[in-house]
């Protein structure tokens, strides 16, 4: 028998169409379900389960929680702001003697005129309290854009022996922080410079301005209560 | 003055609160099964948990910003104890248990599995009374408390979720009812 060993091979024949789409197909979904590390999970029946099904929404949400965190920074600096160009203390109300010993008390309303009250710290008077009245004084009003400031001073023979926040600005966390801070400086310094002369407690300026207001009508009461009682008697 | 950690405090306390609220409005109308047809169910369950996790994220800024501005008054101690701040004791004590609330409810959810059911839904519930302290927090703290915006917009969001949550537990109610045996 001769065999031609060297003859070529019929060629493969061609894949039905048909079959060849399925298996397409089938390639596709596998593809499809092979799990991955970042965006779903396959349960144990085989089927692939999303991990985030509401992915695009979270990141809409992630959005507009920071558009909105943004916003309201803007806003609060845009108030802070408007509210920032009314520096300047306005006083309001007089410095009243809550009690004073009777020779004072004998002064017929001393106190009105110790507030002609200057407006800003570097106006006020700087008196030493040199002869002051015994008895307690409550300065006037010092309002600056965080909210008012009074002081209560007490002098006991001739000098400054207690002085009290009587109020401080409350409107906010920032202020109720930085005057808790603040204040105990501001009477401690008061009562060594037995004056209005305290230095600014850093980061409490306004504060300190509206004390010192405060403060000096209060001291300027205790003088003017001295100076009338003295010409009474 | 440098204000701007003061402003992101407040903003991100702000946003915290809300995305507290409407993540617990969005795990009462999945549970009540009040989501309609539009969404599937995953999707609103997906959305629970992603607003729960940003409402987390969001209060950790809210934290560190207050904590990072020297004039708020905030240290470690208040941060982290009850009843350890300075001043305005009581506001912060809310804040921070509602914080702990928050940690524990967020990272409770993602190993659901290793509780049981009626333990982890317990813990799971702790969402409703932290909001409700995160709320009161924000009150009685808040420099923006008394702003009429404030008291406008936040009664609104938190109308928000307690009407879901009515709805939850008005469902409850029908079910239990349901279920009881009746008489003849
Ligand atoms: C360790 C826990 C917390 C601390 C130390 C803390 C600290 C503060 C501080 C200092 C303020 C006052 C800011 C200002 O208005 O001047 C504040 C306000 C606020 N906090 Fe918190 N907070 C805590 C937890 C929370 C939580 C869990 C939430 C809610 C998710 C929250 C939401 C708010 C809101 C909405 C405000 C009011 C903001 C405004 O008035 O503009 N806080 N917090």
């Amino acid at each position: 028998m001769d065999t031609d060993l060297h003859s070529p091979s019929p060629p493969p024949t061609p894949i039905d169409p048909v079959v060849q789409a399925r298996l397409d197909r089938l390639a596709a979904s596998r593809a499809a379900t092979t799990p991955s590390t970042t965006s779903g999970t396959t349960s144990p029946n085989g089927r692939h389960r999303k991990r985030h099904a509401a992915k695009r929404s979270r990141a809409a949400a992630v959005l507009m929680s920071l558009t909105a965190t943004a916003g309201l920074s803007a806003y609060f600096q845009h108030t802070d702001s408007v509210g920032a160009s009314s520096t300047t203390n306005s006083v309001t109300g007089v410095a009243v003697a809550v009690a004073t010993p009777p020779a004072a008390a004998a002064a017929p309303n001393a106190s009105p005129s110790a507030t002609a009250a200057s407006t800003t710290p570097a106006a006020a008077s700087t008196n030493t309290t040199s002869a002051l009245a015994d008895g307690t004084y409550a300065g006037a009003t010092a309002t600056n854009k965080y909210g008012p400031v009074q002081v209560q001073i007490t002098v006991a023979g001739g000098k400054i022996t207690d002085v009290v926040a009587l109020q401080t600005p409350t409107g906010d966390r920032k202020s109720i922080s930085i005057n808790d801070r603040a204040t105990p400086t501001l009477v401690s310094e008061a009562l060594s410079a037995q004056s209005a002369n305290v230095d600014t407690v850093s980061g409490a300026t306004y504060t300190t301005d509206s004390y010192k207001i405060s403060l000096q009508s209060a001291i300027d009461l205790a003088h003017a209560t001295t100076v009338q009682s003295s010409a009474t008697s | 003055m440098n204000n701007w950690l003061w402003y992101v405090t407040r903003s991100t306390g702000i946003v915290a609160t809300v995305l507290m609220l409407a993540s617990l409005a969005w795990g009462f109308l999945f549970s009540s099964r009040e989501t309609g047809t539009r969404l599937r169910p995953a999707w609103w369950l997906d959305m629970h948990r992603g607003l729960g996790g940003l409402a987390l994220v969001f209060t950790a800024v809210h934290v560190v910003a207050a904590f990072a501005d020297p004039d708020l008054g905030v240290d470690l101690a208040t941060v982290f104890v009850p009843g350890a701040a300075q001043s305005q004791t009581t506001a912060f004590t809310w804040g921070v248990v509602a914080f702990y609330g928050l940690v524990v409810v967020v990272f409770t959810s993602w190993p659901k599995m290793l509780f049981r059911r009626r333990t982890w839904r317990t813990v799971h519930l702790l969402s409703v009374p932290a909001t409700a302290l995160a709320c009161v927090h924000a009150y009685q703290l808040g420099s923006d408390a008394h702003t009429p915006a404030f008291n406008v917009l936040m009664p609104l969001a938190v109308g928000g979720a307690v009407y879901p949550f009515g709805l939850r537990v008005w469902g409850l109610a029908l079910a239990r009812s349901q279920e009881a045996p009746r008489k003849t």
